[in-house]
């Protein structure tokens, strides 16, 4: 894959998932170098102080990470779904849609665990692991400054966001021309691959008192459950219920998965899950992980 | 019935509870590099490391009940070259109804969903979804490394550690009764591990250290269809002892973990992976 070397960084601004259709074209030619910016292991970052000082020579706009000892990370809360991350700065762009018109953009696995930043040079708050619930975390960038990706993170609140310094040291890129639509109030679920529909399905969703969360969110796994038995696959999502605090144990996730019967069809009568058919999780499995999902 | 019986009891029901290939697996304590386990006691109760997996593979026992001593519904363990990884579902250790311990009725400890625990080249980590001890909710908001959990009934009984880590393991949880309880005076010094991983740490991938190493990159490139085997490791150390630049990427097997793009940069499909998550249904 290729990627930026050190000597070639050239910082660039611009949107991913939640930017113009024009902006994201010229974005992807770039995307690929995204990762392979400056180095330094996060946890061993040599930089002055702890104000993660701007560079002079970007003029701040490529700030270099607030140092963080292999301590200091152990000890931050992690990004998973399980976790709540007050601190993160909320996707400012959540009611965006333009994954489903361009696809997902670039999606970030790392290489290790990674700090989490409240903004370029900002604190740190949450670490993000290698693995989500045994899968590989990936996430997708929707957001860049200079070396600096923001990221959707797994962890509550909904929507929660964080910005990771991005090297070829640190993060694997990959490109995804794939989204997921929801409506809620059709009960449809399309899957798009560069804005063009490659299925549709009739799907059920949260009943009232227990909506499927608005907002675009993404796949962050895909469990071969071993537990529970209505869905040979579940494909948890970033989002989490706001009116289950946790539900059968878990954290509240939000998933997407089949069902027994099909009384779930055109149904709002989940708590706050997508259901969805067979047939249609069986493409839905095929999504790189970090699919943007917009429920709309 | 005594306790001492009680105890032999649950020895004997866990025998028979255990799958074939258990009776092969080293006694606890003596987990090898590479390997993993759902549960293991030593002391009165001893109980071989279940599932257990060493160097490759992965194991599942379904419906583990050891009687009087802990229960799971599901135990998975798996290991690969420079990873291991354990997790246990609806756990129940010491389910109530042992004399002496304040608290009768509640476990000594509970988990809902699963708990986990992965080294991964060396990196160690533990996922614990809820936990109780004794009936009371344990906050696992920051599970830091070693952290211990016991309510200030069981202090000086029992000494429970969350995500314990020593050196290149890491266990989720981790019990140990300090002492005796009545009709069961001998249970001092039981130890019981609950979902425990073993790794060692890959070579150097050529792609660490202080940058200067050649190419840095994997080698030819060409395992896009998988995981390097040990590409997300010990980079950062800065040593950049590797120099060869050779781009060793391990076994260069590809295991398929779906964390690596593919030739053309796309994002991977993933593989389901075995596992458990109580979604809002």
């Amino acid at each position: 894959m290729e990627r930026r070397s050190d000597a070639d960084r050239s910082g660039f601004a611009g949107g991913n998932a939640g930017a113009s259709a024009e902006t994201r074209a010229a974005y992807r030619k770039r995307s690929r170098s995204l990762a392979a910016v400056a180095s330094a292991a996060v946890f061993a970052l040599v930089v002055t102080g702890c104000g993660g000082g701007d560079t002079a020579a970007d003029g701040g706009q490529n700030p270099e990470p607030v140092a963080v000892t292999e301590e200091q990370l152990a000890k931050l809360p992690e990004a998973t779904t399980y976790d709540d991350l007050e601190q993160a700065p909320i996707d400012p762009e959540m009611g965006d849609t333009s994954a489903s018109e361009n696809g997902t953009g670039t999606v970030l696995h790392p290489e290790q665990e990674l700090a989490v930043y409240k903004k370029p040079g900002g604190e740190p708050f949450a670490k993000l692991p290698v693995e989500q619930i045994s899968s590989p975390t990936w996430v997708p960038v929707i957001g860049e400054k200079g070396d600096w990706a923001q990221i959707l993170l797994p962890a509550r609140p909904n929507g929660a966001s964080g910005w990771i310094h991005a090297t070829d040291k640190t993060v694997e890129e990959g490109n995804n021309d794939f989204a997921v639509t929801v409506h809620r109030d059709d009960f449809t679920l399309e899957i798009t691959e560069k804005g063009e529909q490659i299925g549709e399905w009739t799907i059920g969703v949260g009943k009232d008192e227990h909506p499927t969360p608005k907002g675009r969110a993404y796949i962050i796994a895909s469990i071969e459950e071993q537990v529970n038995d209505y869905s040979p696959i579940v494909l948890p999502m970033s989002s989490h219920s706001e009116s289950h605090e946790t539900f059968g144990g878990g954290p509240g996730t939000v998933g997407i998965h089949t069902w027994p019967d099909n009384s779930f069809v055109g149904e709002a009568n989940s708590d706050g899950c997508i259901r969805v058919t067979q047939e249609a999780l069986d493409e839905l499995v095929k999504l790189p992980l970090g699919t943007i999902v917009e429920v709309v | 019935m005594s306790k001492k019986k009680t105890a032999a009891l649950g020895a004997g029901v866990l025998s028979a509870a255990l799958v074939g290939g258990a009776l092969l697996a080293p006694a606890a304590g003596a987990q090898t590099e590479d390997s993993a386990f759902g549960i293991a006691a030593d002391g009165l109760i001893d109980i071989a490391p279940t599932p257990y997996v060493e160097g490759e593979g992965s194991e599942e026992v379904v419906g583990t009940n050891v009687a009087g001593l802990a229960g799971a519904t599901v135990l998975s363990a798996e290991a690969s070259s420079n990873y291991a990884y354990a997790d246990v579902a609806n756990l129940s250790v010491l389910p109530g109804d042992i004399g002496g311990i304040p608290g009768i009725g509640e476990p000594l400890v509970a988990a809902e969903g699963t708990l986990s625990a992965t080294c991964d080249n060396g990196d160690l980590s533990s996922q614990i979804t809820e936990l109780s001890v004794l009936g009371n909710t344990i906050p696992i908001d920051n599970l830091a490394p070693n952290t211990t959990a016991v309510p200030e009934a069981l202090e000086g009984v029992a000494q429970i550690t969350l995500n314990k880590q020593s050196e290149n393991t890491v266990t989720a949880v981790s019990i140990e009764l300090l002492q005796g309880v009545p009709g069961l005076s001998d249970i001092a010094g039981q130890t019981i591990d609950i979902a425990s991983a073993t790794c060692t740490e890959g070579d150097d991938d050529g792609d660490n250290g202080d940058g200067d190493n050649g190419d840095g990159d994997n080698g030819d490139g060409d395992n896009g269809n998988g995981d390097n085997g040990n590409g997300d490791g010990d980079n950062g150390n800065g040593d950049g002892d590797n120099g060869n630049g050779d781009g060793d990427n391990g076994d260069g097997d590809g295991d398929g973990d779906g964390d690596q793009a593919d030739d053309n940069g796309d994002a991977p499909a993933p593989t389901p992976q075995p596992g458990h998550l109580d979604v809002t249904g």
